[in-house]
């Protein structure tokens, strides 16, 4: 973490405020977390990069929708909007940019020094730990399993000594946790 | 602030400042607008349009990308730490977003210097006057499009370090240099730009527009200038002249009429030949002119010339040094006795010491004119503009057609 000691929920009140500077230092804090989930699931960091933008677009449009509650766990909310966007994108064949348009963000041009700093920040993330911070061990080493290893349930179910049922019970609890906070209503 | 990252960040702040976007989902009954409303809106629009180019505010299209992706090791290389937006901003003639300059430090030792429109942050070109489908839209360049690309950018120039210059163009006022219908181009939209890199010591400069004389500074350290004019009449467009200097004083060339230095705590200027708006300060002491750097020896290595399947012909030799910049380069020479010319076919790129280097030639016998070609690998030591390309040759071969 970066800049001040306010945590991230109190930030994305400040910024459903339109306090600008709160949801920068959000972003500042957590877009490496973002990049180091990203980047090792997408081909090159431009895609990374798209997806964290688009990301962090859809996030502040909900934030600033007076209609929903601030997320209770905004890293997790954050990692869950990530995973939405990065399934659309494997599904459509391209990342989508509506949320950036609704926010008229100009496209951005990657230089190779844009990339470097993008590949070395994930590189040193470990989205593992950052999880850990976020989740119940149990519920943490099964998600860290499914999702961050790719294993299948019966591998996982060997390794942490528990039945497949209570792999997919623990990786299911870990994924609603993640999802506090996001009231899917679009 | 420079970088995707950070770029990224400030766009997030201003968004979260800004009033709110309108919400797509939400939906309202239609009605039939009366015509006359119609007629005030788009004069609103219009209204809006104009307040938007005064106040510096654009609609942002897509970026301008370089044709090819740029590589670190070749050719001008690509942006790296340094890279800046000068704080200078200069008005257009007729108004809207301002000029301004940026320098590009590259991975392969040069500096360049890019123009164009300016937006917010960012460095760009309009698209009007033919670019972009007349959009009417910001489109910022990144700064690893360098050089001359026909009409998709600004003008930029690349030097050495140390080197000085002043240069001077017609573009339209969009910022894109080499617009394909440039004569199409009515002249209230053309522009002559006047700019350049003087270095530490320049001061200011003077130039003439409208009859009047105006003195400018420039900015400190750089000695960076940006000068924008209406196109004179009858003036050339879409060409320019430049000066270079490695001393670090630059003869003032066209709408330049002086440029003052500091040097060793006095005020002295370089005057434009019979310039009317001449300085009355004295002129700068010559400087001796800078060296070129010593001629290296032993670099003889065996060519070998291949023809291959498809007609080219492929080059072959072993580097003896090692080009570590754009400072200095191999090249393929093809002296063509009865044109009186040389064909060269420059490598451009980082070569290792005993690197393996192949150049291909696709069309050898293009300017033959006898029963035998000569191929020649040159090593240019010296690429500055001023000081020649210092070539010391390191092979030939005369291959027979």
């Amino acid at each position: 973490m970066s800049g001040s000691s306010r945590p991230d929920e109190v930030l994305l009140r400040a910024a459903r405020g339109g306090d600008g500077e709160a949801f920068g230092e959000f972003y500042r804090r957590r877009r490496a977390l973002l990049l180091g989930y990203l980047r090792p699931r997408v081909p090159d960091a431009e895609t990374a990069a798209d997806l964290m933008a688009e990301t962090f677009a859809a996030a502040l449009l909900a934030i600033r929708d007076g209609e929903r509650a601030t997320p209770e766990q905004p890293a997790a909310w954050l990692m869950t909007i990530a995973r939405n966007k990065l399934i659309d994108s494997i599904r459509r064949g391209r990342v989508e940019q509506a949320a950036r348009e609704r926010l008229a963000l100009a496209p951005l041009e990657i230089d190779d020094q844009d990339i470097e700093r993008i590949e070395a920040m994930a590189a040193s993330t470990d989205v593992a730990e950052s999880l850990a911070e976020l989740l119940p061990a149990d519920q943490h080493a099964a998600l860290k399993a499914r999702i961050l290893d790719e294993l299948g349930y019966a591998e996982i179910a060997g390794n942490l000594r528990c039945s497949e049922a209570v792999v997919r019970k623990r990786v299911s609890r870990a994924l609603q946790t993640l999802r506090a906070g996001l009231e899917a209503r679009e | 602030m420079s970088g995707y990252l950070d770029c990224r960040e400030q766009q997030l702040i201003e968004a979260t400042s800004a009033p709110q976007p309108g919400r797509g989902r939400r939906r309202t009954r239609r009605r039939a607008i009366p015509a006359s409303t119609v007629a005030a809106l788009a004069a609103l629009l219009v209204a809006s349009a104009v307040a938007l180019a005064v106040t510096g505010t654009f609609n942002t299209g897509s970026a301008v990308r370089a044709p090819e992706r740029p590589v670190a090791s070749v050719g001008a290389g690509v942006a790296q730490r340094g890279t800046r937006l000068l704080p200078m901003r200069v008005a257009d003639p007729a108004g809207g977003l301002p000029w301004g300059m940026r320098i590009v430090h590259t991975t392969r030792g040069l500096g360049c210097l890019q123009l164009g429109r300016v937006n917010g942050a960012q460095l760009g070109v309009l698209g009007q006057n033919g670019a972009f489908s007349d959009d009417g839209r910001f489109h910022p360049v990144a700064p690893n499009v360098i050089g001359y690309h026909r009409g998709t950018t600004e003008v930029s120039n690349c030097l050495p370090p140390g080197q000085a210059a002043s240069e001077e163009a017609g573009i339209p006022q969009s910022g894109v240099f080499g617009s394909p219908h440039s004569e199409t181009i009515p002249a209230s939209a053309r522009r002559r730009i006047s700019y350049g890199l003087l270095g530490p010591d320049a001061v200011s400069v003077s130039y003439e527009a409208a009859g009047q004389q105006h003195t400018i500074p420039v900015e400190p350290g750089s000695g960076a200038y940006l000068v924008v004019m209406a196109n004179l009449p009858k003036a050339a467009f879409e060409t320019g002249g430049g000066a270079f200097s490695t001393n670090g004083l630059v003869t003032p060339q066209g709408s330049i009429s002086t440029i003052t230095y500091r040097m060793h705590g006095k005020l002295c200027s370089e005057s434009r030949p019979a310039s009317e708006g001449a300085s009355t300060h004295p002129q700068c002491p010559r400087l001796p002119p800078a060296r070129l750097p010593g001629t290296p020896h032993r670099l003889h290595r065996p060519v070998h010339v291949r023809i291959t399947p498809n007609g080219a012909a492929l080059v072959t030799f072993t580097a003896p040094r090692a080009v570590t910049s754009a400072l200095s380069d191999y090249a393929v020479e093809v002296p063509a006795p009865c044109h009186k010319g040389t064909v060269v076919t420059p490598v451009e790129r980082d070569v290792g010491a005993g690197e393996v280097v192949h150049v291909s030639l696709p069309d050898l016998f293009a300017n033959e004119c006898g029963s035998t070609v000569t191929v020649r690998v040159v090593y240019e030591h010296s690429r500055d503009q001023l000081l020649g390309r210092g070539d010391v040759v390191v092979g030939e071969s005369t291959f027979a057609r």
